[in-house]
């Protein structure tokens, strides 16, 4: 695991912050980690850095306890209210950076990461010249500096125009295919659910859902078969798969826990010599999800499974 | 450390406040210099007269070196974390894989590198035009030295004591908490030797030396300047500026040099104490 917490807590004099926080990260995932604002995203996120001390619980990260400085070493971090030396220009905030990292050939890596950020051009100009947009860029390169194990981006793309989000986003998918764990704090949904695989939801403090992504859309969807006239049985076979079974004129919905009910369901009905014309998934948008969540949707979470 | 030193040290020679108090002290250096030009074609040529005078207007210079330098220290490192950490700079400083106390320290260095700088070439600066302009004083190297060692201290306790606040509290705070602790300092200097003074001629002033004792157990930073004063201003036996209401009074022992030693290692190390347990 890359990430595990045990009951973390951070609390300011009791009040805020998050609560009793079970999380465990794989190596090689997009975690997204999802919340409305003040919930306690970048609490947790601060605290996992070691920015902030946690009131109660434990943490691993990387194997490491909590502020272990050889764990800095291989981490990544976008902070949300990003702010660089506006004294400096682009590039020797990143030469600063790179020295704090202690990174050999410093200058190479440098102008990598400004290409990839697409700051090229912009490196000499001080910072305090930078739009919010480029100092977010400016932060994200500072964050790949040390070709982390591990990325936390919390709001990576809060300033970025529609294009500048693309590009975050295509640097998300190419940091997972380099086997990167990258942990993306944010309320932009549609953000997280093309980048994600696994997510965890929290609302006032407290994860309130957690799991792969996939499953949890699924389990906020239903299934929508359209069938000939059914063999006999076919309904009742059916009922043993899904949750609950619905069929009206030449369509059956079908409430699944889990994606790989859909291929048994699709034998099942092709098996029984019904005639399968179409097949599809109804509802189950993340921000459907989302929103049924923190209005008090019921949920519990196992880690692994989502029930709602 | 290096890496913070360094940028620290850059950060200071960016600042305006640098730049607009380098002209100030060339204005004051300019004032001062024409001032005393024009007091040593005046004075007696009786050496019994010159040498005390010529060390009058040496230690008023220094007396005010020393508030500018207070002062600058004071403006540039109140905020060195607590600004860092108010305007969001610091969290992606911190998440690096340096030890905070390296942050304070890196700081402490940058800092009182360029103070100790600034406040070496102030206090050359007075002895030179003084001597250039006819002070009737000799100094051997040896008196130049560990009285120049004492003078840099005074900034140096200062900056502890900033980045002890800074480490703590918010930059106004800090600035608010330093002045007052300066201010502090010289006010129970006076009165310690206004107390000596009234002791002089037989009368007991006890309460008003001890209130000089307690403040600067509190801020060394007076203490240290008359301990330069009677090592810059003694021949000999002979402490030329004992009945100084700047610098003079009785001498501070070297007990008094171990505390402040002491002080400034304590307060260092509270401030990384303090910087380690904050939460940004």
């Amino acid at each position: 695991m890359v990430i595990e917490t045990f009951g973390l807590t951070k609390q300011y004099n009791g009040k805020g912050g998050c609560v009793d926080v079970n999380l465990s990260v794989e190596q090689g995932e997009v975690f997204g980690f999802l919340g409305p604002n003040g919930a306690g995203k970048s609490t947790l996120v601060k605290t996992l850095v070691g920015l902030l001390r946690p009131t109660a619980g434990t943490a691993r990260i990387l194997g490491k306890n909590l502020g272990d400085t050889r764990v800095k070493a291989k981490i990544g971090y976008l902070p949300e209210n990003f702010r660089y030396h506006d004294w400096m220009t682009g590039l020797e905030v990143m030469r600063f950076h790179a020295e704090l990292y202690k990174i050999p050939r410093l200058e190479r890596r440098i102008s990598e990461l400004l290409e990839l950020v697409g700051l090229s051009g912009h490196e000499k100009k001080k910072v305090a010249s930078y739009s919010k947009g480029m100092q977010q860029r400016l932060g994200l390169a500072v964050a790949l500096l040390a070709d982390p194990e591990l990325l936390f981006l919390d709001e990576p793309t809060s300033a970025l125009d529609p294009v500048g989000r693309i590009e975050v986003r295509e640097i998300i998918k190419h940091l997972k295919k380099k086997g990167k764990t990258v942990f993306l704090n944010s309320h932009l949904l549609s953000e997280v659910e093309m980048v994600c695989d696994r997510v965890a939801i929290i609302n006032k403090g407290k994860i309130i859902a957690q799991g792969n992504l996939q499953d949890m859309l699924l389990a906020n969807s239903h299934i929508v078969v359209r069938i000939g006239t059914p063999a006999p049985g076919l309904v009742d076979n059916l009922m043993k798969i899904a949750k609950w079974v619905e069929q009206k004129d030449d369509c059956v919905s079908l409430k699944i826990s889990k994606r790989e009910d859909i291929p048994i369901i699709a034998k099942t009905i092709v098996e029984s010599g019904t005639p399968l014309y179409e097949l599809k998934i109804e509802g189950g948008s993340l921000e459907e999800l989302f929103v049924y969540l923190v209005q008090g949707g019921e949920a519990f979470d196992n880690a692994d499974e989502v029930h709602i | 450390m290096i890496t913070l030193m360094k940028y620290t040290f850059k950060e200071m020679l960016y600042k305006r406040a640098l730049l607009f108090v380098l002209l100030l002290t060339v204005a004051f250096l300019a004032l001062y210099g024409f001032g005393i030009r024009e007091a040593y074609k005046d004075l007696p040529k009786l050496s019994t007269l010159a040498v005390p005078i010529s060390s009058e207007f040496i230690s008023i210079g220094l007396y005010f070196a020393a508030l500018i330098v207070a002062f600058l220290v004071i403006l540039s490192s109140a905020g060195a974390l607590s600004g860092d950490i108010e305007s969001g700079v610091m969290q992606a400083v911190l998440v690096k894989p340096i030890r905070r106390w390296e942050v304070v320290l890196g700081k402490f260095c940058g800092i009182g590198l360029l103070v100790s700088s600034y406040a070496l070439i102030l206090f050359l600066s007075i002895l030179f035009l003084n001597k250039a302009f006819g002070a009737r004083i000799v100094f051997n190297f040896t008196q130049i030295f560990y009285s120049a060692l004492l003078f840099l201290w005074i900034p140096i306790i200062l900056l502890s004591v900033c980045l002890w606040g800074s480490a703590r509290m918010s930059t106004l705070g800090t600035g608010i908490m330093a002045v007052m602790l300066y201010g502090f300092a010289l006010i129970g200097g006076w009165l310690e030797r206004i107390g000596y003074l009234i002791s002089l001629g037989g009368r007991s002033a006890k309460g008003l030396i001890n209130a000089g004792i307690i403040s600067s157990l509190i801020m060394p930073t007076d203490a240290l300047y008359r301990k330069m004063n009677s090592l810059l201003f003694s021949s000999g036996e002979v402490y030329l500026m004992r009945n100084n209401l700047l610098g003079g009074g009785a001498e501070p022992s070297v007990y008094m040099l171990i505390y402040a030693a002491a002080y400034t290692i304590f307060v260092l190390y509270m401030a990384a104490r303090s910087f380690t347990l904050r939460d940004i």
